[in-house]
């Protein structure tokens, strides 16, 4: 059972990933859009790690930390991308 | 040797990650990607440099890019029209003061004003759009793959065409337009019907700039000299520039893809090592890594209309 709730998270956070990526490709050609899109994603993965850890009773503050850091760093990353 | 390897790789002693990826460290890039870009759009302003616009489309080298196209097809090369270049310069300018991105503005004027307001009588014309593009190449390889702008550049009724590059704001996005209009005066004598196939043509006149042009720029055979005798410069073209886009955009890539590693190496040795951690799920910081990958990958890439 716990084997199969960890393939669950795992495919919950691919369908984030792959529904962010196709809202960014959808919206190509506007890149405030484009953006959001990333923020949206960036948000549900840092909401995934939370709950995902929260179902392991792992969650901490490091823990929660270390997702916005990733999330902040991937969004900047994005911005500047997406600046030039 | 030791603090090399407590660099990259995580501490079995003290139960955390290695420093490279530690929370001090992902401070840290964030930090230096603030700064730089802080400093970036400072040096940009201050040196006149605007970000967003392409470095490198020329005229000359869609004009040659597209006649070659033609000629795969056995069709004749296209003469840029000075009247059509202006009809394409003005559409461009018209996108941008009107902030649409369409072939018919929003109070209903069509590609054939511009064509008309200039003079040039026509029988057949047609528009072709682009935006957001780096370089000539990749915009009419965009045209190509696109069964009705395919159809634009091989139309065998077009003898002229009209070119116009224009750097601006549009939706409050800093790019630069490219505007392909087609025009044709006469009916190909191939053709048995008289249909007349009014499409759309790019805006943005980037008139012949044989004056400005960058000596360095690969001059494309048997055109320039046509485009030389024909016009005089009706705008000041961009002057060859650093392409900042790609430069970033690759080294977007180059850094994701290494943080990724950072991040493999880290969960691989623990994982190997038996260490148990109070950490994130490394394999869904890679997952995110990898999303910036593929976005980063499709950013730039241009849209036509």
């Amino acid at each position: 059972m716990n084997h199969n709730i960890r393939i669950f998270d795992y495919l919950l956070l691919l369908l984030i990933l792959t529904g962010g990526s196709l809202g960014f490709i959808f919206h190509k050609g506007n890149p405030v859009t484009q953006f959001l899109v990333v923020f949206l994603t960036v948000l549900l993965y840092i909401a995934w790690g939370i709950w995902h850890h929260k179902t392991e009773d792992r969650l901490s503050w490091g823990v929660v930390t270390e997702y916005l850091l990733v999330g902040a760093l991937v969004l900047l990353l994005v911005y500047l991308a997406l600046l030039f | 040797m030791r603090r090399v390897k407590r660099i990259f790789l995580p501490s079995i002693k003290h139960r955390r990650r290695a420093h490279a990826v530690s929370h001090p460290a992902l401070s840290g890039y964030i930090f230096f990607l603030f700064v730089f870009l802080f400093t970036f759009q400072l040096l940009a302003r201050s040196t006149g440099l605007v970000l967003g616009y392409a470095t490198n489309i020329y005229i000359e080298e869609i004009l040659m890019n597209t006649n070659l196209e033609r000629e795969k097809y056995g069709l004749s090369s296209l003469e840029l029209n000075e009247q059509l270049s202006v009809a394409a310069k003005q559409k461009a300018e018209d996108m941008f003061k009107g902030g649409y991105w369409a072939h018919i503005a929003p109070d209903g004027t069509t590609p054939w004003y511009f064509i008309e307001q200039n003079g040039y009588s026509y029988i057949y014309a047609g528009e072709n759009l682009a935006k957001d593009f780096n370089d000539s190449d990749a915009v009419v390889r965009a045209w190509m793959n696109s069964p009705t702008h395919k159809d634009n550049i091989l139309g065998e009724n077009y003898r002229d065409i009209g070119l116009a590059i224009v750097n601006g704001e549009l939706q409050d996005h800093e790019t630069t337009l490219v505007v392909q209009l087609f025009g044709g005066k006469q009916k190909s004598v191939t053709m048995a019907t008289t249909k007349v196939t009014k499409e759309y043509t790019p805006k943005k006149i980037e008139v012949a700039f044989e004056g400005e042009a960058n000596p360095a720029l690969h001059k494309p055979q048997g055109v320039s000299q046509m485009a030389r005798t024909k016009f005089e410069p009706l705008q000041e073209i961009s002057p060859h520039r650093f392409d900042s886009a790609n430069f970033v955009r690759i080294s977007v890539l180059i850094f994701s893809l290494f943080v990724s590693f950072l991040f493999a190496l880290d969960g691989f040795v623990a994982r190997k090592r038996g260490t148990l951690r109070l950490t994130g799920k490394t394999i869904a910081h890679i997952g995110l890594l990898l999303f910036l990958l593929l976005i980063v990958w499709q950013v730039n890439v241009g849209v036509i209309l």
